[in-house]
């Protein structure tokens, strides 16, 4: 396992392209964040002079909701992730090295096993930088800050977010390696995601919903956290936590698409 | 009893409806330079890509070492396939270092393979900027360096300057003399019978001949002759038994002769039938001579 991780590393992190999109990918999520609280701040300052009562002014990033908002924003740009490992992947068909990795004596197997932790290590990584990103952020949002409140079970978004990252990824390593040309794998993904929706909104009842792969890859978390007051009487019903029937669902097909990948390996000419 | 290292058995490949390698059978034995010939598309690259297990035969087996294919018998094997293959991003000793990871190896001869193939001023530029050659040269030190039991080599010196040709002539040479067996797939037959010990001729994915060069080499013999009617003599050799095969070359016949017959066994026999020689040349034996004659008479 050692070895494989090694050899991923060696390969990617003198890749400049990589650190390009991750840079890219850490800038706009970064902007994303602040120009959302901007704007719903505005929202709620131009709604506050007209309304009866004064309305607070409320932050996304307090503690503990920071974890469920930020979590659920960071979701929209999980897009980039996915272009990154599409690059890395077809690279290896593009320049035709997958081939000359096995002619050298790495197995098939072990092949998509470096890639696979690679994606988990990619993973843990845009984890840990939105778990940091959340930190500076709450302590920036939060008057008084209670450690429970940082540490509170919210946190649970944060594993939920890790585990919608790592099976979309693997989502992405299937279509990259089923297609081998990284702009046909990414119209692909889009493409995908698009009818997905289509279908969906078309003709399936709400309660099969979940079964779909987009959705269950991008429903972990799936509503953010905003401190609305009652609308007639009812409230909005929040998500408080992250369902495990999902996250079993969303690695069910994470399981699915690497014994594809891995039949798909086995039969090809490389 | 010779410890054999590659057994290819009945191996078979179909790209669609072309027959790519058609029922191949050979065994190589440690120590030996194996010579693999044939012409543009007769699945030389097919059968070595087989045998590294980059694609999938439709039929047949092969044995490394004696066993079943796995991937842990790569790693004792170099080879280069067609053309050198590379991450374009990374520098030479960065490449290496992927490698030595892949094949379980230290990549300490890193440096000193990059001199011996003359790229070590180049160790640090990414792979991409460098000439065709000198991805070849890049190439030919990777597949040295786990200080591999068995090279496989496809067109080595493909795109090398003359230097680099006698170059790796050099190499195969001082390698094989290690003991180290060596696959090697080429056109340049001049090249195959300097350093090869043994060879197969393939044609059309079908398997020729295959045997040491030394028994090619003898069993061959070539000789001109012209006489002053030329047309008289081309037409008193025609399905004689005498000879295998003859081609007119300008105001030259050039007839490959069967077993056992001699260059003046053929002039006797012609004298016999009023026809005077005016010219009769033995020529050397080569490869080449008996590969343009094998496939000739194959077709
Ligand atoms: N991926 C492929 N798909 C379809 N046909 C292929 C493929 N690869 C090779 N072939 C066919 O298989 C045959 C053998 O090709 P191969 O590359 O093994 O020849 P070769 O002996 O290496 O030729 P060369 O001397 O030109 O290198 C050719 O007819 C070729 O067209
Ligand atoms: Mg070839």
């Amino acid at each position: 396992m050692i070895r494989l991780i090694r050899i991923e590393l060696k390969k990617i992190l003198p890749y400049r392209a990589f650190w390009l999109l991750a840079g890219f990918y850490a800038l706009s999520l970064t902007f994303t964040l602040i120009v959302s609280q901007v704007i719903i701040n505005k929202i709620l300052l131009e709604a506050g002079k007209s309304a009866p009562i004064p309305l607070l002014k409320i932050s996304l990033y307090q503690f503990p909701r920071v974890w469920n908002n930020l979590t659920y924003m960071a979701g929209f740009l999980t897009l980039f992730l996915a272009i990154i490992v599409i690059f890395f992947v077809c690279n290896e068909f593009s320049n035709k090295t997958l081939r000359q990795n096995i002619i050298n004596g790495l197995s098939r197997k072990e092949f998509i096993l470096s890639k696979l932790y690679f994606i988990l290590i990619f993973s843990l990584a845009a984890t840990l930088l939105i778990f940091l990103i959340g930190l500076i952020l709450g302590l920036i949002h939060s008057n008084d800050v209670d450690i429970g409140e940082i540490f509170s079970s919210r946190l649970q978004f944060i594993l939920g977010y890790f585990i919608e990252v790592f099976t979309y990824l693997v989502f992405a390593f299937f279509i990259a390696f089923l297609l081998k040309k990284a702009g046909l794998a990414v119209i692909t993904l889009l493409f995908y995601t698009m009818i997905e929706q289509i279908i969906i909104w078309w003709k399936i009842p709400s309660e099969y919903v979940k079964f779909f792969p987009m959705k269950a890859f991008g429903r972990l978390v799936h509503f953010p956290r905003i401190p609305l007051p009652e609308i007639n009487g009812q409230s909005i019903r929040f998500q408080d936590y992250v369902s495990i029937l999902d996250s079993a669902i969303a690695l069910l097909y994470a399981g699915i698409f690497v014994l594809l990948i891995y039949l798909l390996i086995r039969k090809r000419d490389l | 009893m010779p410890e054999t290292i590659l057994s290819i058995c009945n191996l078979t490949k179909n790209y669609g409806r072309i027959r790519a390698v058609n029922d191949l059978s050979l065994d190589v034995n440690k120590g030996e330079v194996y010579g693999i010939l044939g012409p543009n598309g007769s699945g030389k690259t097919t059968t070595l890509s087989m045998i590294l297990d980059v694609v999938n035969p439709t039929s047949g087996t092969f044995t490394w070492f004696g066993q079943p294919p796995s991937h842990h018998q790569r790693k004792r094997i170099g080879s280069i396939l067609e053309q050198p293959l590379f991450y374009p991003y990374l520098s030479p000793l960065q490449n290496l270092k992927v490698l030595s990871l892949i094949k379980e190896v230290p990549d300490t001869p890193s440096e000193e393979l990059l001199k011996m193939v003359g790229l070590y001023e180049r160790r640090r530029s990414k792979f991409s900027t460098f000439s065709y050659g000198m991805r070849q040269r890049m190439a030919l030190a990777a597949s040295l360096l786990s200080n591999p039991d068995v090279l496989i080599l496809d067109e080595p010196t493909n795109g090398l300057d003359p230097q680099g040709i006698a170059e790796v002539r050099d190499l195969i040479r001082m390698t094989a003399s290690r003991g180290v067996t060596i696959i090697l797939a080429s056109h340049l037959l001049d090249e195959v019978q300097k350093t090869c010990t043994h060879v197969c001729v393939l044609d059309k994915g079908k398997r020729l001949f295959a045997g040491s060069v030394q028994e090619v080499l003898q069993e061959t013999v070539l000789v001109e002759i012209a006489a002053h009617d030329m047309a008289t003599l081309q037409h008193a050799l025609v399905g004689s038994p005498m000879i295998r095969s003859m081609e007119l070359k300008q105001d030259l016949l050039l007839v490959n002769l069967a077993e056992n017959i001699s260059g003046s066994d053929l002039n006797a026999a012609l004298y016999r039938q009023g026809i005077v020689l005016s010219h009769l040349v033995q020529r050397k034996k080569t490869l080449e001579n008996y590969f343009l004659e094998l496939l000739k008479s194959s077709e």
